[in-house]
């Protein structure tokens, strides 16, 4: 954003848009998990977007709906677009799609240790991606799986070729997926849990090689994780998922410095942190919500300190926040959240409301779902 | 008072495990049919004696070889005898053997498995090794040499039979003693010193219950069958047993006109093998995640 | 993992050593006099005492046994009373059939266990998957000798299409003898009208041994085939854009195939059982039928013979499955 009043520089089109997207999943017996509710978010050519939140917040299903991986027995996108330059995504036939992953689109999944296949060799795993979508001999397709696994570190890779996952660290497994996933110099990358399965020194080195990489080749990445602490040097821009919704999202050293979400500052406070060693954590009180019932007002009330009656009653949009209703420093344009009773920023340490006399709503007595399924 | 608390805990007990029937049958259309048959073919054997129309004994020259009728649902064999009745008795054979065969390798399977789960060492290494040479033999094979040597009758293929199950049942049980011991007795050794042995063996019990009951059901099936083909080689029942096998072998001659001697009996004996497989079968579908549940509980229920 | 193929293979020398120990003790330690039943229930009492004689029935145990395991070493199983003629010899007429019968059946039951469990996995919980539970449930309950006959019944007797038993019409010569497997040899010698002839008399023994070894196979697929869809690497493999039919193949089948290997044992143990009473009932000249027959006869030589051939056949199989599946999952093959 230009401080000097001046026309904005041009900004090249985002290369993902993700609009209203809500998926549903069938759990048999007439339940229904709504996992995504009316997710929209852009991410810039090049950019880095982090999307954090707890297991079962929707975010590794957003993902795999982005890609169009999610089982198709149980599983449907109940409503949304998502565009990838100028193609929706939700509209492309099964072929099409195909020819989209790996090449524009890939994925580095969650779990190194069975994210490979155990009975082909890695060679032959790297070469497949490259003969999926181009029509390359073994050969030359086995001496580029070589190159590309020693740009991701992977040293004497001519003869890593021939050995198979089990064979390999942890951390390495997760070189090897890199470089699966960044063969074919896609436009989009999306790293689900890239570091979670790996030991904490490794992690940073994992890490760090996926920031250079998509550097040096200008990939967009989306990085899905529990744990707020890798977004800080990966990314932009954090989005703070619960429950299936956006709660929260803003450039990261706004997250950081100046978290809003009840939801946001908890998950800050429950990072362990080198320096406060000895400090007690602060867990988010109260458990995940269960996904099959509609809440009517905000899912997070139940574990909120800042809860008001109406927190029980109506969804908050996911706006701009309000700059009247705030102390303290002043935020950015590009800062949205969806809160009635955002956390004031003296209050963030503490963790606490400091509004003497101030407890949370309870819950209604006519009922927390809307007894809606559908 | 201990006494006025039992019926109402057997009681308790009870409606639990009617609750527990309910997700069973509604799991899926198979885990009920298959109940079904079952229920069906216990009661026949139960009652077959009072539901025959006939003595199954009775031969009748005047009606041989007669096709199913009103009077023979099932026809006549060679001597008159009418089918239906002698299915009837075969179905109460059946069972019996099933009964005789598995109380006697389970048991004694048990037993041995027990002891050599917990006593380990070189107890546990001998009966192990013993286990697995009677396992390395083919079971049917086992069972025809065992019957032939002995010489062929009903007695002794249950005996042939007994012989090839029980390794099986030594194998299960020691397998979940070995996996139980660990747990239970660090569990035990926390709570009151008196009450170790007692609450190992209620827990041990539980979790080697459930596993036994879904074998025997798988088993009981494989166990008719397997008589029921003994017999019809000659090594086990002997015409003119209304056992099953024994009908088909006696009906194989007459198969071109009197098609209805071997094929009725057939069908009796494979509805009820697949009444037993679908019961045993539905069972360790449903008891198998129930059970790691509760195992990984350790203590509740 | 040499160190485990070495452990398994002292246990089937072991095993083997069991299999004879067993057998001899079943041929020597009846109810009744040994020398007698083999005589016969009319033979005098100085033909009995011949037989005693003749085989050293008299010896004290341990000797009886020494001669045993040195006679098997030499590969002398003994003389058939059936068949005049050296149990060793007759095996080897009688083996090649019921290999060829027994072959084919693992082959077609295999197969179709493949595809209807594969289908099961990936439509889980639909019609299809009880419908494979069904047939798979069916396919081990429905009592086989009965079966056979049903079938024989309906497709020989009533409608004509097949022939009623054995491995050849008569008055077909048989193709020169190569492997004793009439198909191959059929094949391999040009004579096309011997090959089909020999397929028509297949048919019907191979499907009704097929059922079992179906029954048995197709659910362990659809478990194993489900197991495989869940893990990460087929969402990475999807993820990299490959066609549906690549994922299944290199993906999900090479993984879920190994599970199903090990199953290849029990396979053989129905095979065995399952082949006694086919070559009964459609008079195939096989080991299942000769050992019925020397059964029915009271010819211990020759059921014992046969059935030490079966068992030893029985766990050489086994073991050699077992190393099979050690070599094929790379994880065990470099550890």
């Amino acid at each position: 954003m230009s401080e000097d009043g001046q026309a904005p520089v041009a900004v090249t089109d985002p290369v993902l848009r993700v609009r209203d997207l809500s998926v549903r999943f069938d759990s048999g017996r007439n339940v229904v998990v709504h996992a995504v509710n009316s997710v929209s978010f852009d991410l810039e050519a090049s950019g880095a977007l982090g999307l954090v939140g707890e297991s079962g917040s929707g975010k590794s299903v957003t993902s795999l709906a982005i890609l169009r991986l999610l089982p198709p027995a149980t599983a449907r996108i109940a409503a949304g677009e998502v565009w990838l330059g100028d193609r929706n995504l939700i509209r492309l036939s099964d072929r099409e799609m195909r020819g989209l992953r790996g090449k524009e689109i890939s994925l580095v999944p969650q779990d190194p240790m069975s994210g490979l296949n155990p009975v082909l060799t890695i060679g032959e795993q790297v070469a497949e991606t490259l003969r999926a979508h181009e029509d390359v001999r073994w050969r030359e397709a086995r001496h580029r799986a070589a190159e590309l696994l020693g740009t991701v570190g992977i040293p004497r890779p001519g003869d890593q070729l021939k050995r198979y996952p089990h064979q390999f660290s942890g951390g390495m497994r997760q070189r090897v997926l890199i470089a699966i996933a960044l063969a074919l110099r896609p436009t989009l990358l999306i790293a689900d849990e890239p570091t979670t399965a790996l030991d904490v020194t490794v992690q940073a080195q994992v890490l760090e090689l996926l920031h250079q990489l998509t550097v040096e080749r200008g990939t967009a990445i989306l990085l899905i994780s529990h744990d707020l602490g890798i977004m800080a040097r990966m990314t932009q821009r954090i989005m703070v998922m619960y429950a299936g919704h956006i709660v929260e999202s803003a450039p990261t050293e706004e997250i950081f410095a100046r978290p809003s979400h009840p939801y946001t500052v908890g998950l800050l406070r429950s990072i362990p942190r080198v320096a406060g060693v000895g400090r007690p954590l602060t867990p988010i009180a109260g458990s995940p919500p269960v996904l099959d019932q509609v809440p009517r007002g905000c899912p997070f009330a139940p574990r909120c300190a800042w809860a008001l009656d109406v927190c029980w009653r109506e969804m908050p949009p996911l706006a701009p926040p309000d700059a009247i209703s705030f102390s303290g420093g002043p935020r950015s344009g590009g800062h949205l959240l969806a809160c009635h009773n955002p956390v004031a920023a003296d209050e963030v340490e503490g963790g606490k409301p400091l509004q003497p006399g101030f407890r949370p709503a309870p819950p209604p007595e006519d009922g927390l779902v809307t007894g809606e399924t559908m | 008072m201990k006494q006025d608390r039992q019926p109402r805990a057997a009681a308790g007990r009870l409606r639990r495990m009617s609750r527990a029937v309910q997700p069973f049958l509604a799991e899926s259309w198979l885990n009920g049919l298959g109940a079904v048959i079952v229920v069906l073919i216990l009661l026949l054997a139960v009652f077959g004696p009072l539901l025959a129309p006939q003595n199954p004994d009775q031969v009748n020259l005047l009606a041989v070889l007669q096709p199913p009728s009103v009077n023979h649902w099932f026809g006549t064999d060679s001597l008159g005898r009418d089918i239906f009745s002698q299915v009837l008795a075969g179905a109460r054979i059946s069972i019996e053997v099933a009964v005789i065969i598995l109380s006697l390798s389970v048991v004694f399977g048990t037993a041995l498995g027990i002891m050599s789960g917990l006593a380990g060492g070189l107890v546990d290494e001998i009966i192990m090794r013993i286990t697995d040479l009677f396992l390395a033999f083919p079971g049917f094979i086992l069972a025809a040499a065992i019957a032939a040597t002995l010489g062929p009758s009903l007695q002794h293929t249950v005996l042939a039979l007994a012989v090839v199950f029980w390794p099986w049942y030594t194998r299960l049980i020691r397998g979940q003693v070995l996996s139980l011991r660990e747990r239970e007795f660090v569990l035990a050794a926390r709570v009151a010193r008196a009450g170790t042995m007692w609450i190992a063996t209620r827990h041990l019990a539980r979790n080697v219950l459930a596993i036994l009951i879904v074998q025997v059901s798988l088993d009981v099936g494989y166990a008719i069958l397997a008589t029921s083909s003994l017999s019809f080689l000659g090594l086990g029942a002997q015409p003119p047993s209304p056992e099953w096998g024994a009908l088909i072998a006696s009906g194989r001659s007459y198969i071109q006109t009197a098609w209805w001697w071997t094929v009725f009996p057939g069908l009796a004996l494979a509805l009820t093998v697949l009444g037993f497989n679908l019961l045993g079968d539905g069972l360790r579908d449903w008891i198998d995640p129930r059970l790691r549940g509760s195992l990984v509980g350790g203590v509740q229920e | 993992m040499v160190t485990v193929i070495a452990r398994r293979l002292v246990f089937t020398v072991f095993v083997l050593w069991g299999v004879t120990l067993v057998t001899f003790f079943l041929s020597r330690v009846v109810p009744g006099n040994p020398a007698r039943l083999m005589a016969g229930p009319q033979a005098s009492p100085s033909a009995i005492a011949h037989i005693s004689r003749l085989y050293g029935l008299n010896d004290p145990l341990y000797v009886q046994y020494g001669r045993y395991m040195r006679d098997l070493a030499q590969g002398n199983l003994g003389f058939s009373f059936l068949t005049r003629r050296n149990v060793r010899t007759d095996i080897a007429t009688f083996l090649p059939a019921t290999l060829e019968l027994a072959g084919y059946a693992l082959l077609l039951g295999f197969v179709l266990a493949l595809v209807t469990g594969t289908v099961a996995a990936y439509r889980r919980g639909k019609a299809a998957d009880a419908a494979g539970r069904l047939t798979a449930i069916a396919g081990l309950s429905v009592p086989v000798f009965w079966l056979a006959l049903l079938l024989q019944l309906l497709f020989s007797t009533q409608l004509g299409w097949l022939p009623l038993g054995g491995r050849l019409s008569p008055g077909m010569a048989p193709p020169p003898h190569i492997t004793g497997l009439l198909t191959v040899d059929s094949l391999l010698t040009g004579n096309f009208a011997i090959f089909v002839n020999a397929v028509e008399h297949l048919v019907l023994p191979v499907v009704v041994l097929a059922a079992g070894v179906y029954g048995l196979m197709v659910r362990v697929m659809r478990t194993s085939v489900i197991d495989a869809l869940g893990e990460e690497y087929v969402r990475t493999a999807e993820a990299k854009g490959l066609s549906r039919w690549r994922v299944l193949r290199r993906h999900v089948l090479r993984n879920a195939l190994l599970p199903a290997v090990t199953v290849l044992g029990l396979e053989f143990g129905l095979l065995a059982a399952g082949v006694f009473v086919v070559e009964s009932v459609f008079q195939w000249p096989g080991i299942g039928n000769y050992a019925f027959q020397a059964i029915q006869a009271n010819d211990y030589n020759a059921t014992l013979g046969a059935t030490l051939v079966i068992a030893v056949i029985y766990v050489v199989i086994n073991l050699i499955v077992d190393i099979v599946y050690l070599y094929l999952d790379p994880r065990i093959r470099y550890t």
